[in-house]
């Protein structure tokens, strides 16, 4: 009796993970693209990997590009490994498989059955068209494919040149387990590439289109976080992440409540950057560990910072209770960004994520802001993690955030600004807590300082006489009262 | 209707009425030597076995002019054909096949399985 059917993990995780888990062992499934759009790239990329795993795969190489065209234009990219040639991996010719009196289906059946592969990649299929009897249309071939691969115990793909929302495909898509579409466009400047399943037969895709990138190591596939499957939400409690600021930490309650997100917004120069290392050092441990993505300074620069203020950020991540993640600013990817974070949440125990700074972010997202920041902040919550987004703001501009396409609630449960005024000749740092979803918390604006001391939040009384006052009449706050 | 190959004296009998399934067991039992004839119903097949008995015959379930079951009581209930085995290949699991073949094999299955099983039968 047959077994139950089983997935295989294609070792390209945003694949498997844009797939549901994989492919279904022996279906038949399509990648269609345009030239150039990487199809053979993709699917070798499959292949090698499965034969590295000790898979036997056979590859049909197609006419435009036969064995030897193959090998030297795959040679190039990681994946390939010369030693599996022959071994793992046989290469024929898909002519050599036309060119005698048997149906194509009929040959191409033979010779997988004689090599005993159970992976099989077919390349460039439609090169076999002209080459159908008159008898056999591209439908019958295929479906007659279809149906044989599943008492050969083989998973067969083939790439076809074209587009995969293309009417002229019916025939394809019809008979096809699945379909993968590949798309490859110039937006700007850059180019743009795009992966969509757009047909799986017995189990649910993440939809819509997921980026995909070639380089040298092959293809990378960065699913959209928004349908991104939410993970169980873990038990949530009344705890705090605090600052390890004692004066903050009481104006907030304790803290950011665990689980939740928070947004420090801020001038350049106010400390945002300066706040969030205390916020992540804070209880940070290998066991609850601290998470900072950084889209512009380099883990030495937060280190040189941190240990201005007597902060061991060296030490923390020596011992792994801190890790950052720099992720270059150039070309940001934020499926990319999305994809390096939840690889980081499932590889360590991480209670605390850190960005710095999101404005980057938000810009590359453009109309999918609200949408990306909301999945993302679901994912961490479902995760129990508390996030603190640091948000570039106008300097001199009064308490306000105005993101661009970025409406406020999206940006967490706890909003604190930081901005700076000149006050009576010199320029100092006013704080204030704009919102705290779950927890009561000070409304009172203060000063914040930042010195060869470290780090402090003043209680009222601290600040210079008329400061605060005059502050809140430039922001619009409230000062607080403070006895004489 | 043809016989080919030409190591085994009596030919397989496959009935389907898939002719992409009929074609592939074909295939791959003339690949392996053994000398083979098709039909794609009950009826013809039942022709088939009385005119020229087989040495096994490997049969589909579901076929619309008679199902497989139907086919096989009366392989049985003829004296010339009653002593053929049978091997019945089927996506359900019938019920009532007691006594009519000697296996029964779930499809989709691995062609190597179902090889396995017919040689297993046509051993001397």
């Amino acid at each position: 009796m047959a077994e139950p059917e089983t997935i295989l993990a294609t070792g390209l995780a945003g694949l498997d993970a844009a797939l549901g888990g994989g492919i279904t062992q022996r279906a038949l499934a399509l990648v269609i693209g345009a030239p150039g759009a990487g199809k053979t790239v993709l699917a070798s990329n499959i292949v090698f990997n499965a034969a590295r795993q000790g898979v036997k795969v056979l590859v049909f190489t197609s006419y435009s590009e036969g064995n030897d065209q193959y090998v030297q234009h795959m040679r190039h990219f990681d994946f390939f490994d010369a030693a599996l040639l022959g071994n793992n991996v046989q290469l024929f010719s898909l002519q050599s498989q036309m060119s005698g009196d048997e149906s194509s289906a009929v040959a191409i059946i033979k010779t997988i059955r004689a090599t005993g592969a159970k992976i099989v990649l077919i390349d460039g299929f439609q090169s076999v068209y002209p080459g159908l009897s008159g008898q056999q249309s591209t439908r019958e071939l295929l479906a007659g494919l279809a149906v044989q691969i599943r008492y050969l115990d083989v998973t067969l793909i083939l790439t076809i040149a074209g587009d995969a929302r293309d009417a002229n495909l019916h025939a394809e898509l019809t008979v096809a387990d699945l379909t993968i579409g590949l798309s490859y466009t110039a937006s700007g400047l850059r180019h743009q590439r795009m992966l969509e399943v757009v047909k799986q037969r017995g189990r649910a895709q993440l939809p819509g289109l997921h980026r995909y990138t070639i380089d040298k190591q092959g293809i990378q596939v960065f699913p959209r976080i928004e349908v991104y499957p939410q993970p169980s939400a873990l038990p949530h409690d009344d705890s705090r992440a605090a600052f390890g600021l004692a004066e903050f930490d009481h104006m907030l309650g304790g803290g950011i409540n665990t689980g939740t997100s928070a947004t420090i917004a801020g001038a350049p120069g106010v400390g945002k950057t300066t706040l969030g290392l205390y916020w992540a050092l804070a209880e940070a441990h290998p066991e609850a560990v601290s998470l900072i993505i950084t889209f512009s300074e380099y883990p030495e620069q937060l280190q040189r910072k941190a240990a201005a203020f007597q902060l061991d950020l060296q030490g923390a991540m020596e011992s792994g209770a801190v890790r950052i993640l720099r992720i270059p600013p150039i070309e940001l990817n934020p499926d990319n960004v999305a994809t390096l974070v939840l690889a980081e949440l499932a590889a360590r125990p991480v209670r605390r994520v850190l960005f710095d700074d999101i404005s980057l972010l938000l810009h590359e997202l453009g109309e999918r802001t609200s949408d990306y920041i909301s999945a993302l902040n679901a994912l961490l919550y479902g995760y129990n993690i508390t996030s603190l987004y640091l948000l570039e703001i106008a300097a001199f501009e009064g308490l306000r955030i105005n993101p661009a396409n970025t409406p406020l609630a999206a940006l967490g449960d706890s909003v604190i600004i930081v901005q700076q005024y000149e006050i009576q000749g010199v320029l100092r740092r006013l704080l204030a807590i704009l919102r705290m979803r779950l927890s009561l918390f000070d409304r009172t604006l203060r000063e914040l300082v930042l010195d060869e001391t470290g780090i402090r939040v003043l209680r009222p009384e601290e600040s210079a006489t008329g400061v605060l006052n005059t502050a809140a009449h430039l922001g619009g706050g409230t000062a607080p009262e403070v006895e004489a | 209707m043809a016989l080919s190959g030409s190591q085994a004296p009596l030919p397989v009998l496959i009935v389907d009425d898939e002719l992409i399934i009929l074609d592939m067991i074909r295939a791959v039992l003339e690949e392996d030597g053994l000398a083979v004839v098709t039909a794609s119903g009950g009826n013809s097949a039942l022709q088939i076995a009385q005119q020229t008995p087989p040495s096994l015959i490997l049969t589909d379930f579901m076929m619309p002019d008679m199902n497989g079951i139907e086919l096989a009581r009366r392989i049985r209930a003829d004296p010339r054909t009653a002593a053929i085995p049978l091997i019945l290949m089927s996506a359900a699991l019938p019920t009532g096949t007691d006594g009519l073949f000697v296996a029964v094999i779930q499809k989709p299955f691995l062609i190597d399985e179902l090889v396995a099983k017919v040689c297993k039968w046509l051993q001397p």
